[in-house]
């Protein structure tokens, strides 16, 4: 009786508490596995491997199970991509699947225009029944959708060929029009096929590696690390109108005019050639329209180049030298390239650049294109989209033909044309053409080019159908009907990565309610659409798998070698191609060692074209132009996932900001963290402002994962490519307003 | 057909809840002597341990900082912490006008002071600086969550959580350490710019002498000096200005905090000017007003008690009492509080009748009253002085020992004259000379410290950014309708109203008029209080915008 007492007021009554519950919480013990130390209740019962589903990197993940589900990850040691490391939204990839705002049930909008929850019979039979209405009413014209980056490649594949050979739609996009179309236009057209030729080892075996609208340290960390490894001392080299994370860590910056990349790129050709740093015999051997492009180029010369760059020319030329120099120069781009009014081209200006100075098909080389989603590649390959299933053309009836076989379908129920981009899309929406948009894991409403066009375009449809993680995003809430989907962490399938390696994710987690896997969600569509016999062997995603390797078959990017998901997770993730009786003999493979392309003569061909101004230059009305871009490693792009996570939030601004040249705000009485207004001829936004030498005069710097920034861009498009030119508008500061702040 | 999709329904929504990756995926159960990651961290930690007068340190290697923030997330995920703590932030520096185009991100978590701000601060000794490491350990189950080291350390690395009522800090993964595996942040860089490594902390000292700063716009590292070692082969350019420098976020307002200071120096100050009155004779004392200062020292105490996250393990207080200011005021307010409650118990004894009356009144009845009262006021005004000490300690300038003091000893002084005055005239409506004095102090000293205030608002102006120009600009730009609010409370309570009863003392209303005045007085000192804590510029490391 009085033991317990005495003991409580001992315990109570030590001067010092060494222990007690707080500090057990985060006591250490080995947690096995190879992982070393975790707090207790943080120790797995057993570990699996899968890839991220934020962007291209395509990093491994090492995700802890407790009973199944999984409790905490981390980087995967051994994977060869990421080796072991991973950037912060890797590390919280678990985080966003516990958000609250989970749709757990499909949502129908009911009269009084409120979305409320149904019963998936319900929904799978409101969206049937409306969609068929539309169709019959209007033709298979009427009924469009939007696709992602971010879902397997199965699921992908499924919706693609569900809507397009079941469902007889024929225009279908994905969100991939918004980052990748530009690379996949450019490689077509200049390799004969949509195929970026490197391994991420090139990062460490290059001497130089030339960055072109690309900032790794802060869009793709995991790449910059493997940068960071090489050994050979090289020359980075940043061409970018900022002075961002990466340009400062280069050995050379080039602080370009914005969009004067095209003009840069023809003068170093020039350069190359008038110095004759060219390799002849690479040029000879492999490629075709040299001699039309020397003459192209001819023009471009060192002043003119200067000029329209704002870069000395002696700098420009210490470039060329250093590209003639270098035994092995990489030449990397991202969205500030693809991203643009005369994009395609500028791509395929810095592949002409690898391919004149014979630095391709080598390690430490290549006109390579860093991709943005975690499947942009698996939708390049397998949407079924702009390509037909397995990098394909709806244009060719030998195309159609085989993969009617494949699928065992009549090939009449192929579409013989191609889909129309979204922003065509759009416009066949106001014209009254388009009458329903089915919107499947992406936030068009949040991240297309000029915002306030789009909401206005949605309103005039009919129908809109949106399936996503959460029945909250800017997307949904115009919806007419939400189905709830399963996210990353909950299902099944393959993502393919920037160096074409495929990965396996796989259902560590419980859906929340009812949502579905996509997959799911596309049999059910299939079945109550009266499609399940067409679509009975597309069981689950491994199913579709087998069906697209044979899709892949005799294609540059046939998987007919890979066995299956188990084989991919034993490798470490398996990069196309890998055809049936070929050997994986290496981790890190890259294309074209033999010098042969994918054109049907296997050469490579000189795409080239006269720089256009850019559609919106600034003037005396507006005198400064908007970039945009990506703004810190814990974001992506709209949010819909990264904001979920309470670290991910700390880590990244809560207020929208712009950033200015200090010289630019001095002049328009702007003191630093000041509210300031922006406005462009199509939209006012509110801002805090931020001021930095990082952005030249003249120029300011909005991160896209601000819901305000699309409001003010202008809607550009690459010709070729249809993808938008995000970074760059004319926009002003209206007034000097620090009183300003949003309501 | 409508069957068939039911229950093709039922059967996915049962398998969306099946998790296969254990059975269907073959697992890599290899046993491992080292973990896995060993392989990429095993040169980034010692080898040995530290010897006598050294300590491990973070180093961290700024040219191969991207700023990408894995270490953050990673001391999150692999430490367990709790869904929105972090012991690591990443800020950045960049070059001001004028300069060349330049930003260097800056990975930062707790610097292991060689004397750390925190330990010192603590009342309760909840901080230990181990000696064989130098690691310095927050004891969790020790905290009593005052927050006091959330104010001291000037790198902002304690963190309270409101849920837990304690602050949490970085340990540098101690235990990790302690059997050769590296901390979650070096594990988890993928450039490798974090390190640990040994250093002399003699060595680490004379180095505060030189740099006086761990990073450009860093606090002044000569106050814990703490031991990160930041290195740059390419050398950072000077001038560099931390991104968020100008960022004018108010800080937190800490409500008990305020009223706690507000009511323990009305007490003192009723009860001085009550001893002030009984000793000058004057027709104002009565033993109301010490009553009533035992009511506003209890509930100032109440009130600190309820800014505290673990209030029944605060008992420990005094554990500190050699170098924490906060225990000092603990133990200062916890004597005062019981003589004050003597001296009223004194106080009262005569109206009993317990004692002769005939005793001379200028000793106060008697010595022993003088004594009591004296010393209850002494010690008092001791214990405001600790309060003082304890925000003057923090090497905050708003906080320096001459601002506070001149806004506690006047809150003391303001509310302890419109109080005994106020209280004078419960039972008796008649305004003597004495209280003409007493108006004429309380109007002077409301309107002194409403000066004082005011005054400090001119360095907005100042040409030069400082973080008494950062307090101002918060103060009339982000606190505006607060600071509005403190000066109209201020003026009406702390002016008008005395000078209104100096130019009509109606003798039916006085006390209401005066009890008015007294209330919105106090109501505007606890504002006063809370921009104190709202506008304060804190030292920090460089943050983001």
């Amino acid at each position: 009786m009085i033991q317990p007492v005495v003991d409580f007021i001992k315990k109570e009554m030590t001067l010092r508490s060494w222990k007690g519950p707080f500090t057990e919480e985060l006591v250490q013990r080995p947690g096995d596995f190879g992982l070393g130390q975790l707090p207790d209740r943080l120790k797995p019962d057993a570990t699996t491997t899968m890839i991220c589903g934020f962007c291209a990197t395509g990093c491994g993940l090492n995700i802890h199970l407790k009973n199944g589900q999984a409790i905490n990850l981390t980087a995967t040691t051994d994977y060869p991509v990421n080796l072991g490391m991973a950037c912060p939204k890797g590390w919280e990839a678990l985080t966003p699947l516990n958000a609250p705002d989970r749709a757990t049930t499909p949502l129908l909008r009911n009269t009084s225009g409120e979305l409320e929850p149904v019963s998936w019979e319900v929904a799978i039979r409101t969206f049937v029944t409306r969609m068929k209405g539309i169709q019959k009413k209007h033709g298979n014209e009427s009924i469009a959708f939007m696709s992602t980056g971010q879902i397997p490649f199965e699921e992908m594949a499924f919706l693609g060929v569900l809507s397009k050979f079941g469902m007889q739609l024929i225009d279908g996009d994905a969100n991939t029009r918004q980052c990748m179309a530009t690379s996949v236009t450019a490689y077509k057209q200049s390799f004969g096929f949509d195929a970026p030729p490197y391994t991420y080892q090139d990062f460490e075996e290059s001497d130089a590696l030339i960055f072109i609208g690309a900032n790794p340290c802060i869009a793709h960390p995991i790449m910059w690390q493997r940068v960071c490894r090489n050994k050979n001392n090289p020359e980075i080299i940043v061409i970018d109108p900022r002075k961002t994370e990466t340009a400062v860590s280069a050995t050379q910056h080039f602080a370009l005019q914005p969009k004067s990349d095209l003009t840069l790129l023809y003068a170093l050709a020039n350069l190359l050639i008038q110095n004759g740093w060219i390799k002849e015999d690479y040029i000879e051997a492999h490629t075709t329209g040299f001699e039309g492009f020397k003459t192209h180029v001819a023009k471009f010369n060192l002043e003119m180049a200067s000029k329209a760059t704002g870069i000395a020319p002696d700098r420009i030329l210490h470039l060329a030298k250093t590209i003639h120099e270098k035994k092995k120069v990489s030449f990397w781009w991202t969205m500030g390239v693809n991203q643009s009014h005369e994009a395609t081209r500028t791509a395929q200006a810095i592949i002409n650049l690898a391919l004149m100075t014979g630095n391709i098909g080598r390690p430490g080389t290549g006109a390579n294109s860093i991709t943005g989603q975690c499947n942009a590649m698996g939708s390049r390959l397998f949407s079924n989209t702009t390509n037909l299933l397995g990098g394909h053309d709806f244009l060719n009836a030998e195309h159609r033909n085989k993969i009617a076989k494949i699928m065992n379908i009549h090939v009449d129920r192929i579409p013989q044309r191609n889909t129309l981009a979204f922003d065509q899309i759009l416009d066949q929406i106001d014209a009254g053409k388009i009458k329903a948009l089915w919107i499947i894991a992406t936030n068009s409403a949040h991240s297309w080019i000029d915002q306030k066009r789009v909401l206005e375009t949605f309103k005039k449809l009919d129908f809109v159908v949106v399936q996503d993680m959460y029945h909250n995003t800017e997307s949904a809430q115009l919806a007419h009907l939400v189905l709830p989907a399963a996210g990353w962490g909950e299902k099944e399938g393959c993502f393919i990565n920037s160096e074409r390696r495929i990965g396996v994710i796989k259902n560590v987690r419980k859906a929340p309610g009812e949502a579905l896997a996509d997959f799911h969600i596309f049999r059910l569509i299939a079945q109550g659409w009266g499609l399940g016999e067409m679509f009975k062997s597309w069981t689950h995603p491994e199913a579709a798998f087998q069906i697209l390797k044979k899709a892949s078959a005799g294609q540059p990017c046939d998987i007919t070698g890979i066995e299956d998901y188990a084989h991919i997770d034993r490798e470490g993730g398996i990069q196309w191609p890998l055809a049936q009786g070929t050997k994986l003999e290496s981790n890190q493979r890259r294309l074209f060692a033999d010098g042969k392309y994918y054109t049907s003569d296997q050469r490579a061909i000189f795409h080239y074209e006269n720089p256009r101004p850019m559609e919106e230059p600034t003037d005396s009305a507006y005198p400064f132009l908007l970039l945009t871009g990506r703004g810190n490693s814990s974001q992506w792009h709209t949010g819909s996932r990264t904001e979920k996570s309470a670290v991910l939030r700390k880590l990244s601004p809560r207020e929208s900001y712009i950033e200015i040249n200090p010289m630019d705000a001095l002049e328009f009485e702007i003191k630093d963290q000041d509210w300031i207004s922006v406005q462009s001829r199509r939209g006012e936004v509110k801002a805090r402002a931020f001021l930095t030498q990082t952005v030249q005069r003249g120029q300011l710097f909005m991160p896209m994962h601000d819901i305000t920034t699309n409001q003010l861009t202008h809607p550009s498009f690459d010709p070729y490519s249809r993808q938008p030119s995000y970074k760059c508008c004319a926009v002003r500061l209206t007034q000097n307003l620090p009183h300003l702040r949003p309501a | 057909m409508a069957e068939e999709l039911k229950t093709l329904i039922d059967d996915l929504l049962e398998k969306q809840q099946l998790l296969t990756p254990v059975t269907r995926f073959s697992q890599k159960q290899e046993s491992h002597l080292l973990p896995k990651q060993a392989r990429y961290y095993q040169d980034l930690i010692p080898l040995s341990k530290p010897k006598q007068g050294e300590q491990y340190a973070f180093q961290v290697e700024l040219d191969l900082c991207s700023g990408c923030k894995a270490c953050v997330t990673a001391c999150h995920s692999l430490n367990g912490l709790e869904e929105e703590e972090i012991w690591r932030n990443v800020g950045f520096l960049h070059a001001p006008a004028g300069e060349k185009p330049f930003q260097q991100t800056i990975t930062t978590a707790c610097h292991h002071c060689v004397d750390p701000g925190c330990l010192n601060g603590c009342p309760v000794d909840a901080y230990d600086k181990e000696e064989e490491t130098g690691i310095v350990r927050h004891l969790d189950d020790q905290c009593i969550g005052c927050s006091y080291c959330v104010m001291k350390c000037p790198y902002d690395v304690p963190k309270y959580s409101e849920k837990k009522g304690i602050v949490r800090k970085c340990d540098m993964c101690h235990s990790r350490l302690s059997v050769g595996e590296a901390p979650a942040c070096v594990q988890a860089c993928p450039h490798e710019a974090i390190q640990i490594i040994i250093v002399d902390k003699e060595a680490i000292k004379n180095e505060t002498k030189i740099n006086q700063t761990i990073v450009p716009d860093a606090p002044l590292s000569s106050y814990t000096v703490p031991t990160t070692q930041y290195r740059s082969k390419k050398g950072l350019p000077t001038h560099l200005l931390a991104a968020d420098r100008h960022q004018l976020k108010a800080d937190q307002g800490h409500t008990p905090l305020a009223i706690m200071l507000v009511l323990t120096q009305a007490s003192v100050g009723f009860i001085g000017i009550d001893l002030l009155a009984r000793l000058m004779d004057w027709p104002i004392s009565q033993p109301w007003s010490a009553v009533i200062a035992i009511l506003l020292g209890v509930a100032g105490m109440i009130s600190a008690t309820l800014h505290l996250g673990q209030p029944l393990k605060a008992w420990r207080f005094f554990v500190g009492l050699r170098h924490s200011w906060l225990s000092r005021e603990i133990l200062a307010f916890s004597l005062y509080l019981p003589l004050l409650f003597l001296y009223t118990l004194w106080l009262w004894t005569p109206e009993m009748n317990f004692l002769p009356a005939e005793l001379p009144t200028f000793l106060f009845k008697s010595t022993t009253g003088l004594i009591l009262g004296g010393t209850t006021v002494f010690i008092g005004l001791i214990a405001v002085g600790t309060s003082i000490m304890i925000y003057h300690d923090t090497t905050k300038p708003l906080w320096k020992w001459s601002r506070s003091g001149i806004k506690f000893y006047g809150t003391a002084l303001l509310l302890g004259v419109a109080g005994v005055v106020t209280s004078s005239w419960i039972e008796n409506s008649t305004c003597t000379e004495a209280h003409t004095l007493l108006l004429q102090t309380w109007m002077a000293a409301g309107f002194l410290k409403l000066l004082f205030e005011i005054k400090f608002l001119r360095h907005v102006k100042s040409n030069s950014w400082s973080p008494d120009k950062r307090s101002a600009l918060v103060q009339i730009k982000t606190l505006k309708f607060e600071s509005g609010i403190r000066f109209f409370l201020g003026f009406i309570g702390g002016i008008l109203i005395p000078l209104a009863i100096l130019i009509a003392p109606q003798n039916e209303a006085l006390f209401w008029i005066s009890f008015h005045g007294f209330i919105l007085l106090t109501a505007g000192e606890i504002f006063e209080r809370s921009l104190f804590f709202k506008s304060v510029s804190s030292a920090k490391m460089p943050g983001t915008p």
